[in-house]
């Protein structure tokens, strides 16, 4: 059987790996993917709107509306 | 006929310098051993480390063990990956709400079964390290909001992947295939080994019904009546209850666990 590596060396590599970051690379390719997908905001969608409101996906902002037990939306002036 | 159970320091005080020594572990100890938030780390590095700067030590584990131990790997990576793709690189990524969302929750329902346990237990050293991690059905949860919305392919979720499972996961499969050795009766280097010709599965499967243990410590404890190993490494009480009844090896825990397994058995 060959000889094995000193476990502390493994334990050691092993965290390294756990512990290691994306590169700018892999964060810039799972950006791309992402946007590909609409799983980012996109750069128009990040754009204020005249009042100054992020205009942050507003299909899932309205798939979380919450309305009030007579179907009025709560907030509503 | 009784089997024996040794605390690690007292095992540790026992080993001679260069004694060839050759220890089954059970994938608790792989798991804490690799882990360092894992509740047992210490111990077991204590151990392990100890005994591999006095000993010439061999593991040896189960192919269901390596599976275990890939698997707690997979969900600390994904959680670990997810979380940061909320907090770290929140700034670079900007997620679409039900995306950050979804991943938040998770972390809520997360960090409130920590608490739970935290409080249940009374002793920090109990706290299960996997509490940390998303489950595999909160995983599933996350994946389903990263399907792409307009065409039905998983690009998006097999990018998170890549990034932070895909490599990182193989690397580690092979490092812990450097760590130790898969028991296999039709591997000629493990001949030796062997007691018999041939593995009895249907024995794990006894061993199982008539203590109730998880089946995987049930091979575990089959495979450790098949060799000559004399030592298994576990920190779980199932192990050494059965052991106790099942056969003459010697069962190696954590100084802490042999006190309060005692106190168990004896009420």
């Amino acid at each position: 059987m060959k000889k094995r590596r000193k476990f502390s060396e493994i334990y050691e590599d092993m965290d390294s790996i756990n512990k290691r970051k994306p590169t700018i690379e892999e964060l810039n390719e799972l950006e791309e993917t992402l946007k590909k997908s609409e799983l980012i905001i996109s750069e128009s969608e990040n754009e204020t709107d005249s009042d100054g409101v992020p205009q942050v996906d507003k299909s899932a902002m309205n798939r979380n509306k919450i309305e009030d037990i007579n179907g009025n939306e709560p907030n509503r002036i | 006929m009784a089997t024996n159970r040794i605390g690690f320091r007292q095992f540790l005080r026992k080993v001679n310098e260069s004694q060839d020594i050759r220890i089954i572990v059970d994938s608790n100890i792989i798991i804490s051993y690799f882990d360092e938030i894992h509740s047992a780390h210490d111990d077991v590095s204590n151990l392990l480390n100890s005994l591999d700067s006095i000993a010439n030590v061999t593991l040896y584990t189960t192919v269901t063990t390596k599976s275990e131990f890939l698997d707690y790997q997979r969900r600390k990576l994904l959680t670990m990956g997810l979380l940061s793709l909320n907090e770290e690189f929140k700034d670079k990524i900007k997620l679409k709400p039900d995306c950050s969302e979804v991943i938040n929750t998770v972390k809520l329902r997360k960090n409130m079964r920590l608490g739970r346990e935290i409080k249940r237990v009374s002793d920090e050293s109990e706290i299960n390290s996997a509490l940390n991690y998303f489950r595999d059905s909160e995983i599933k949860e996350i994946k389903k909001v990263f399907r792409a919305r307009d065409i039905q392919d998983e690009a998006g979720w097999l990018k998170i992947c890549t990034i932070f499972l895909k490599t990182k996961l193989l690397e580690q499969e092979k490092l812990l295939d450097s760590f130790c050795n898969y028991l296999s009766i039709h591997d000629g280097s493990q001949k030796n080994l062997f007691t018999v010709s041939e593995i009895d599965w249907n024995k794990a499967t006894i061993i199982s019904a008539e203590t109730g243990m998880g089946y995987s410590d049930a091979m575990i404890l089959n495979m450790a009546c098949s060799t000559e190993i004399e030592f298994i490494a576990t920190l779980d009480f199932d192990l050494v209850y059965a052991g106790a009844f099942q056969m003459q090896k010697s069962i190696l825990l954590p100084d802490n666990r042999i006190k309060t397994f005692k106190r168990i058995l004896k009420n």
